[in-house]
C-alpha cells in the first residue's frame, strides 16, 4: 500500500510542477498572439489582418501565429486548452460553450453573410417537399446552419425535431461534392463561397435563405476571446480590436481589397470582388440577432434558462460599435 | 507364397544445392502377404522416401509400384501410414474422436454406413487393442508420448487398412516406452493379418520385430541384403540368437 | 488470473483517485477536466434516458454484422488462396495494397459509393477486419504440418473434408489472433466512422455519442462514452475471446 501511496504522491508531484511550469510561461507570453479562424468567405477581414500585417505594424514586438482549424469545435476546445487567444466562429456554438461555463466573451462582429439551403432534387421547392429519405448536410450539430434550419422548421411545422433523422454532419467541400455528386445528399445548408459555387451549378437552387430561416439579419460570424486573455492583455487585446476595425473599413471602403484577398481564396480579383459584393454580404462589426438566438436555443433546450444580459456576452460594445457605426455607414454609401 | 506387393526399378533423386543427389537407386523389392519387413539403414539411405512411395505421397522417377500385379498409383486407405511426429494427432479431437476419425474415413472407402454407436464401439475397439481405453476423453497434448503413439497406432489400425506403413514410430519415444510400443506392435501383428512395413536405423527393432530385414546403404540409396529374421516369437532381446543376428547385421551396414 | 484481476482493480483505484484528486485541486477547469463524480452522473443520465444504451446497441450490432460478414468472406478468400495458386496471388496483391489502407481514408470515396450511415460503418468496419483476418487465416493455413496434408491424402479426405475436419481447426490459433486484431481494428474503426457519418438526434452509435456531447461541449458526456468504449472493450477481451480461447485452443493444447 505505500507503495501506491507514492506513486500517487510522486505523480501529484509532476503535474504541479508542470502546471505551474506552464502557467509562469503564459503570464511572461504577453508578446505573442495566437488567433483561429476557419475557412471562408466571411472571414474575409480576418484575412485582411493577416495580409496587410495589421497586428504586426500597430505592435512591432508582437508575435501573432493564426490557425486555421477545421471545425468550431476544435476552435473552441485549443481556447480551452489556452493554444488559442482569439477566435472567430458562429453565435450558436459561442452560446452553447458559454452556457457549460466557458469564460468567454464576444469581443465584435465580423460579418453578416448570405446562408442558403441548396438543394438538387427537382421536386424540393420548400421545406415542406422534403421525403424521408431526403438527406440535408449540416457542419455540424449545434452548428449555425443546424439552428437556423431549426428555427425554419419550428416556424413550419411547429416541430423543431422533424428533419433530425435526415441530417448528415459533413464539412462544407464533403458536402459540396456530395450536393453535386447528387446521390447521398438532396440538400446542404451552406456559406460563402460554396453557397455561390453551388448557386452557379445547373440544377441547384436555393430553397430557403439564412434570413428566411432567422425571420431577419443576423450576424454570421463573431470574435470572441476568453475573459482572462481581456484582462491580463488588455494591451494585446486593444491592438486586436483596432486592426479589425482598421480591416473592416479597409474591406468596405478600398476596392483593392479584392485584390489583396483573391490569392488568399485562390479565386481570381473579378471573382472575389463579385464575391465581396454579393448581395448580403456585409462586413460590420454589429451584433445582430444574439437576442433571437438566446431565445430559441433556450426554449429549444439547448441552452439553460440564464438569461443572460448582453453585457455579460460582449465585452465592450459601445466602445466598438460606436466608434465605428459612423465609418461603416459612410463606407457602405461609399461602397454601393 | 507369391508376391504381394513389388516394387520395379524405383528410382528417385531430389535437386539440391549441390546438384542431383540420388536419393533411390533402381529398387526391386517383392513384399509377401502379412509379412513383417522392416528397411534398415543409415540416414540418408532414402528408406523413408522408399516408404513414402509405396505410401503414394510421392512418385517414382522410373518403374512402377504393384499390388496383387494391380498397378498403384495414388496413396489410399489399403497402406496407412503411422508416422513418427506426435504431432500426427489431431489436437484439436479428443483421443476417441482421433480413432473415430479413421472408423469414419473407412466406412466411407468401403462404402458402408455407420451409425454414431457402431462408429464409437469400433473406434474403442481399436482404443482397447492399444490399451489406452480409459484415456478415450482426453486431448492428445494431456497425454505422454508413448501413449500418443499408441492412440497414432490404434487409428491406423481402425483405418482397416491390409497395409501398415510405419515411419521410425518410436523414434521420438525414450528406450523404456519404445520396447513397450514394440512389444505391442509385435503382439498386434501376430493377431491381425496384417502386413508392415517398417521403416527403421535401430538394428535391434528390427531384429526384435521383423520377419524379413532390407539393408540399405545410402549414396546412393541401394538394397544391399535381405535378410531373413527365423527368430521364433516371443524374441528375447537378450538371448544370444538375438545378438547374433544383430551382429551380423551390423557388420553388414558397417562395410 | 485472481491476482491479475485485484491488481488491476487495484489500479483502476489508484488512477481514479489520482483523477479525482486533480478534478478537485481546481488545478484545471472542469471544463477540460471533469470530476469522477460529473462524469458518472452524466453516465447515470444517458443510461437512465436510453439514449446510451441505444446507441451501445446499435454499435455493437453494426460491429457484430461487419465481423461475421468479415469473417466469412476472410476465410472464403483464404481458403480461395490456399488452394489455387492464381487465387493465391491475386488476394495476396490485394491483400497487400489494401491492408495498410485506414478505414479513414477511404471515408470521402464510401461516402460517395455507398452514402452515409450504416452501410457506410459497415464497409468501413470490414475494410479493417477483412485483410488482417485474410493475412492471419493464410499464415495460419500455410504453416499447418505438412504431414497434415499425407494424412489427408492417406485417408482419402476430399476438399471439403480437409477444410472442416483438418485445415480450419489446425490453423484454429491463427483463426482466433486474427479475431482478436480484427475485433480492436473493428471497435477502433467503428467509433471513428461513426464520428463521421451519422444523423443528428438519431442513432449513430457511440462513437456519434460523443461526437454529440463534444459538439456540446459536454466534456462529462464526452468521458461518459469513453468509459463505456472501455468497459466494453475489455470485457469482450477479457470475457468472450477468454471464454472463446479457453474452449479451444488452451483445451487442445495449442496455446499455453
Amino acid at each position: 500500500m505505500k507503495k501506491y501511496i507514492l506513486i500517487i504522491v510522486m505523480l501529484f508531484l509532476i503535474i504541479f510542477l508542470a502546471s505551474a511550469c506552464s502557467i509562469q510561461d503564459y503570464a511572461a507570453d504577453q508578446t505573442k498572439l495566437t488567433i483561429a479562424e476557419q475557412y471562408g468567405l466571411a472571414y474575409a477581414p480576418v484575412q485582411l489582418i493577416k495580409e496587410l500585417s495589421l497586428l504586426e505594424k500597430a505592435d512591432p514586438s508582437l508575435e501573432v501565429e493564426w490557425k486555421q482549424l477545421s471545425n468550431t469545435t476544435a476552435i473552441r476546445e485549443a481556447m480551452l486548452a489556452g493554444e488559442v487567444d482569439i477566435a472567430f466562429m458562429a453565435i450558436p456554438p459561442f452560446l452553447i460553450a458559454r452556457d457549460k461555463g466557458m469564460k468567454w466573451k464576444i469581443i465584435s462582429g465580423l460579418s453578416e453573410s448570405p446562408l442558403g439551403l441548396m438543394t438538387n432534387r427537382e421536386y424540393i421547392n420548400s421545406l415542406a417537399d422534403f421525403k424521408a429519405e431526403d438527406r440535408i448536410a449540416l457542419p455540424q450539430p449545434g452548428s449555425i446552419q443546424h439552428i437556423l434550419l431549426s428555427m425554419a422548421v419550428e416556424r413550419d411545422f411547429a416541430e423543431v425535431n422533424k428533419f433530425d433523422d435526415q441530417l448528415l454532419t459533413m464539412n462544407h467541400p464533403d458536402a459540396m461534392n456530395a450536393l453535386l455528386a447528387g446521390r447521398e445528399v438532396s440538400a446542404h445548408f451552406a456559406s460563402p463561397p460554396y453557397l455561390f459555387l453551388e448557386s452557379k451549378e445547373k440544377g441547384i437552387k436555393k430553397i430557403l435563405s439564412g434570413k428566411e430561416a432567422f425571420g431577419g439579419e443576423f450576424t454570421f460570424i463573431v470574435g470572441v476571446s476568453t475573459e482572462e486573455f481581456y484582462q491580463q492583455q488588455s494591451k494585446n487585446y486593444k491592438v486586436f480590436l483596432e486592426a479589425l476595425t482598421e480591416a473592416l473599413n479597409f474591406i468596405n471602403q478600398q476596392p483593392q481589397a479584392a485584390d489583396i484577398l483573391a490569392d488568399n481564396y485562390n479565386l481570381t480579383a473579378a471573382e472575389m470582388k463579385e464575391y465581396l459584393n454579393w448581395p448580403g454580404m456585409e462586413f460590420t462589426s454589429k451584433i445582430k440577432g444574439l437576442e433571437e438566438f438566446l431565445a430559441f436555443m433556450t426554449a429549444e433546450g439547448y441552452l439553460k434558462e440564464n438569461n443572460y444580459q448582453r453585457s455579460e456576452l460582449i465585452f465592450t460594445e459601445e466602445l466598438v460599435t460606436e466608434k465605428k457605426e459612423t465609418v461603416l455607414e459612410g463606407a457602405e454609401q461609399d461602397g454601393k | 507364397m507369391s508376391s504381394y506387393l513389388e516394387l520395379k526399378n524405383i528410382a528417385k533423386s531430389f535437386n539440391t544445392e549441390k546438384g542431383k543427389k540420388i536419393a533411390l537407386k533402381d529398387i526391386n523389392l517383392q513384399i509377401k502377404k502379412n509379412e513383417f519387413l522392416t528397411i534398415l539403414g543409415p540416414s540418408g539411405c532414402g528408406k523413408s522416401t522408399l516408404l513414402k512411395i509405396i505410401a503414394g505421397f510421392i512418385k517414382s522417377e522410373k518403374g512402377k509400384l504393384l499390388k496383387n500385379e494391380q498397378l498403384i498409383e495414388d496413396s489410399g486407405l489399403d497402406r496407412i501410414m503411422l508416422f513418427q511426429e506426435f504431432e500426427q494427432l489431431f489436437s484439436w479431437q479428443t483421443v476417441i474422436d482421433n480413432i473415430s476419425f479413421a472408423v469414419k474415413a473407412s466406412a466411407k472407402n468401403k462404402n458402408i454406413k455407420l451409425t454414431k454407436r457402431q462408429i464409437k464401439e469400433k473406434s474403442l475397439k481399436y482404443l482397447n487393442e492399444v490399451k489406452l481405453k480409459s484415456y478415450q476423453d482426453y486431448y492428445p497434448h494431456q497425454l505422454s508420448g508413448g501413449m500418443k503413439q499408441r492412440v497414432a497406432l490404434a487409428r491406423t489400425l481402425a483405418a482397416e487398412g491390409e497395409i501398415m506403413l510405419m515411419d521410425e514410430p518410436f523414434g521420438s519415444v525414450d528406450s523404456q516406452t519404445r520396447q513397450e510400443l514394440q512389444q505391442l506392435l509385435a503382439q498386434l501383428w501376430q493377431e491381425e493379418d496384417k502386413t508392415i512395413i517398417f521403416v527403421t536405423h535401430d538394428i535391434r527393432e528390427a531384429v526384435f520385430l521383423s520377419e524379413r530385414i532390407v539393408l540399405m546403404k545410402n549414396e546412393p540409396g541401394e538394397i544391399i541384403e535381405l535378410v531373413d529374421n527365423k527368430l521364433p516369437h516371443p524374441r528375447k532381446r537378450s538371448s544370444r540368437e538375438f545378438n547374433q543376428l544383430f551382429e551380423q547385421l551390423q557388420t553388414r551396414l558397417q562395410n | 488470473m485472481e491476482n491479475k484481476y485485484r491488481q488491476r482493480l487495484v489500479w483502476v483505484t489508484v488512477l481514479a483517485l489520482f483523477w479525482q484528486l486533480t478534478a478537485w485541486s481546481g488545478l484545471f477547469s472542469d471544463l477540460i477536466f471533469p470530476g469522477l463524480d460529473q462524469i458518472f452522473l452524466a453516465l447515470l443520465k444517458s443510461l437512465k434516458d436510453g439514449t446510451l444504451v441505444k446507441q451501445i446497441a446499435f454499435s455493437l450490432s453494426i460491429i457484430i454484422q461487419g465481423l461475421i460478414i468479415a469473417a466469412a468472406a476472410a476465410l472464403i478468400l483464404a481458403l480461395t488462396a490456399y488452394f489455387s495458386k492464381y487465387a493465391d496471388g491475386l488476394i495476396d496483391t490485394l491483400t497487400a495494397l489494401a491492408h495498410p489502407l485506414p478505414g479513414i481514408a477511404l471515408m470521402p470515396l464510401i461516402l460517395i459509393w455507398f452514402g452515409s450511415g450504416k452501410t457506410a460503418i459497415l464497409i468501413v468496419i470490414i475494410h479493417s477486419v477483412l485483410w488482417p483476418l485474410i493475412l492471419n487465416l493464410s499464415t495460419g493455413f500455410n504453416s499447418i504440418p505438412d504431414i497434415y496434408t499425407l494424412i489427408a491424402k492417406n485417408y482419402r479426405l476430399n476438399k471439403l473434408e480437409f477444410m472442416f475436419k483438418i485445415l480450419i481447426p489446425a490453423s484454429f490459433p491463427y483463426f482466433i489472433s486474427g479475431l482478436k486484431i480484427a475485433w480492436a481494428r473493428s471497435w477502433r474503426a467503428l467509433i471513428s466512422a461513426e464520428m463521421l457519418f451519422g444523423a443528428i438526434n438519431s442513432l449513430g452509435g457511440l462513437g456519434w455519442y460523443i461526437f454529440q456531447k463534444r459538439v456540446f461541449f459536454d466534456l462529462p458526456g464526452v468521458f461518459a462514452g469513453i468509459i463505456v468504449i472501455i468497459f466494453i472493450g475489455v470485457t469482450v477481451e477479457d470475457f468472450i475471446f477468454k471464454k472463446l480461447e479457453t474452449n479451444t485452443v488452451r483445451k487442445w493444447g495449442m496455446l499455453k
